[in-house]
Parts: C-alpha cells; sequence; structure tokens
C-alpha cells in the first residue's frame, strides 16, 4: 500500500469535533470541571484551569490514566493541555480543546498533535507551530448540520475520515 | 536507523511538500526537487536527510547521485497513531454529548442528514 499524496498535504494530527445541544457555558463546565468531566473522563477528574495548572485524568476510554499541565486558557472558549500517560510520562501529546456557539448548541472541536521535538524543528528551515484548529483552512468549508456532522474528507485525509455522531442534535 | 521522529519530520509544510512530490512523482534528487520547489538545493538536501532520518523517506546512490523516494512503512506508526487516537477521542466525546443531554436518546439511527 503506498502513500497517497493526500496523505502526507497536512500535519499528522487528529482533528474530530462533536455539536453538543448545550450553551458554551455549559460545554465550559464540561471540559474544566470535576463534576462535568467525571462522566467522560472519570471520577476523580481534575484540571486546574491555569496556565501551568495540573491535569489529572482518570481517563477510561483511552485505558490509561493520563497526567497533564495546562498550556493555555481563552476563558470559555478554548483549553490547551499537554498530556501523559502516568505511568509513561516521555510519550506525551498536545490537546487543544475549542467551542465555538452554533446554532442551537456549541461545537466541542479537538486537535490532538504530538509536540515536535528541537532537534526536528531546529533543522527546519522554516519551522512552524501548526495553525490553532479555528484557523486552519478547511473550517470555511462549514460541515453539514444534522445528527451527523463530518470534515470534508478530501481535505482531511490524515483524519481518516472523520465522523463524530452528534448524539444530542436529534432535529426537532 | 530511523531514531527521528516522523511526526516532527510531518510537522513542516516544506518537507511535506518534498514528500508529496516524492508520493506523486517518485524517486527524485535533492537537484530536482529544489527546481521545482525553488529553494536551494542545500536547504532541500538538509529535508531529505531529515525525512529519511524518521524512517519516512530513503535515498540511494545511482551512480553518481543520491536518489530519495518515499518509504511507506515510515507512514504506519503515523497511521497507526491517528487511528487510535481519533477513535479515543470519538468514545470520550460520545459520552460528554450524552452526559449534556441525558433526556434525549443517543442512537445512533437518529442520524439523518440535513438537505
Amino acid at each position: 500500500m503506498n502513500p497517497s499524496p493526500e496523505d502526507v498535504s497536512l500535519p499528522p494530527e487528529v482533528d474530530v469535533f462533536v455539536d453538543l445541544d448545550a450553551e458554551p457555558e455549559a460545554a465550559w463546565s464540561a471540559i474544566t470541571t470535576a463534576e462535568g468531566l467525571a462522566p467522560w473522563m472519570g471520577t476523580g477528574s481534575s484540571i486546574d484551569v491555569r496556565p501551568g495548572g495540573l491535569v489529572a485524568l482518570p481517563d477510561p476510554v483511552g485505558g490509561a490514566t493520563r497526567r497533564g499541565k495546562v498550556d493555555r486558557i481563552d476563558d470559555g472558549r478554548r483549553l490547551d493541555f499537554t498530556w501523559w500517560p502516568a505511568l509513561r510520562p516521555a510519550d506525551r501529546t498536545e490537546v487543544s480543546i475549542t467551542l465555538e456557539p452554533i446554532t442551537g448548541g456549541t461545537r466541542v472541536r479537538v486537535v490532538e498533535r504530538r509536540p515536535v521535538l528541537a532537534r526536528t524543528a531546529a533543522t527546519a528551515t522554516a519551522p512552524t507551530v501548526a495553525a490553532p484548529s479555528g484557523t486552519r483552512p478547511g473550517n470555511a468549508a462549514a460541515p453539514p448540520r444534522g445528527g451527523t456532522a463530518r470534515l470534508p474528507i478530501g481535505l482531511w485525509s490524515w483524519r481518516l475520515a472523520v465522523l463524530t455522531v452528534a448524539t444530542c442534535l436529534s432535529p426537532v | 536507523m530511523h531514531e527521528g521522529d516522523p511526526f516532527g519530520a510531518l510537522a513542516d509544510p516544506t518537507r511535506r511538500h518534498i514528500l508529496e512530490l516524492l508520493v506523486r512523482d517518485g524517486p527524485s534528487t535533492a537537484t530536482v526537487l529544489a527546481g521545482q520547489l525553488d529553494i536551494s538545493r542545500q536547504a532541500v538536501a538538509k529535508h531529505l536527510q531529515l525525512l529519511a532520518g524518521a524512517g519516512v523517506a530513503e535515498s540511494a546512490r545511482v551512480g553518481r547521485e543520491t536518489r530519495f523516494e518515499a518509504r511507506t512503512e515510515g507512514f504506519d506508526d503515523i497511521r497507526r497513531w491517528l487511528a487510535r487516537v481519533e477513535s479515543d477521542w470519538q468514545g470520550r466525546l460520545d459520552l460528554l454529548a450524552r452526559s449534556l443531554s441525558p433526556t434525549e436518546p443517543t442512537d445512533r439511527s437518529a442520524d439523518r442528514p440535513d438537505t
């Protein structure tokens, strides 16, 4: 199996989103408070919401308790953190969660990438930090609204046909 | 052998472009690629070395020139990582959506496209 040209046209990062039937304030609580995190990141989750704050997430879905550190906060809109499995601290990745108001709810978008090692970046003639997800050109093409949110696959081939089910956006 | 970081290698747009050309057009040299990309041969050679070090390209001497080509196996780690991390996030976001909508059914069959 040969890689296709599109395979390498975008940075190797995961980019998924879900549309929630909830106000941005409620969504922000769900990603920043112990009570809000518990149902999806596990009981005992905590994020100290300030730059450098500690992150502790049981993360039952990922199957390994995770630790982390808050990198950036844009109150109510964006939370960036670096995290790693508690038992494998070298295996760290960067996560950016952004909230965007949409009609009838909130879009929660998650981008996760591996950090670029200084050694690798130094060799580049034009080292670049991947653009924040909000400014990516693909965002111009609004995904269809409805029960299923979908990214334009041609533009997002690294994302392996992202298809996040918006379970609560049932049309009234 | 490939002690480099394939993720870091592909984080740079110029290197992704170089790799795209190698994937699309087949094996090439730093000189040819430099002409296509309008950057110096030295810069291209550096990028190629880094791509090779990361295991996503490989080089072979052909006569007096060094030819580079994309290395398929080097992409496997990236694909696997992306698939796993994406699947995890879809699982988490599903739970998140349910937690904020306790009264709504969370059945996938409720999905239907807008017209």
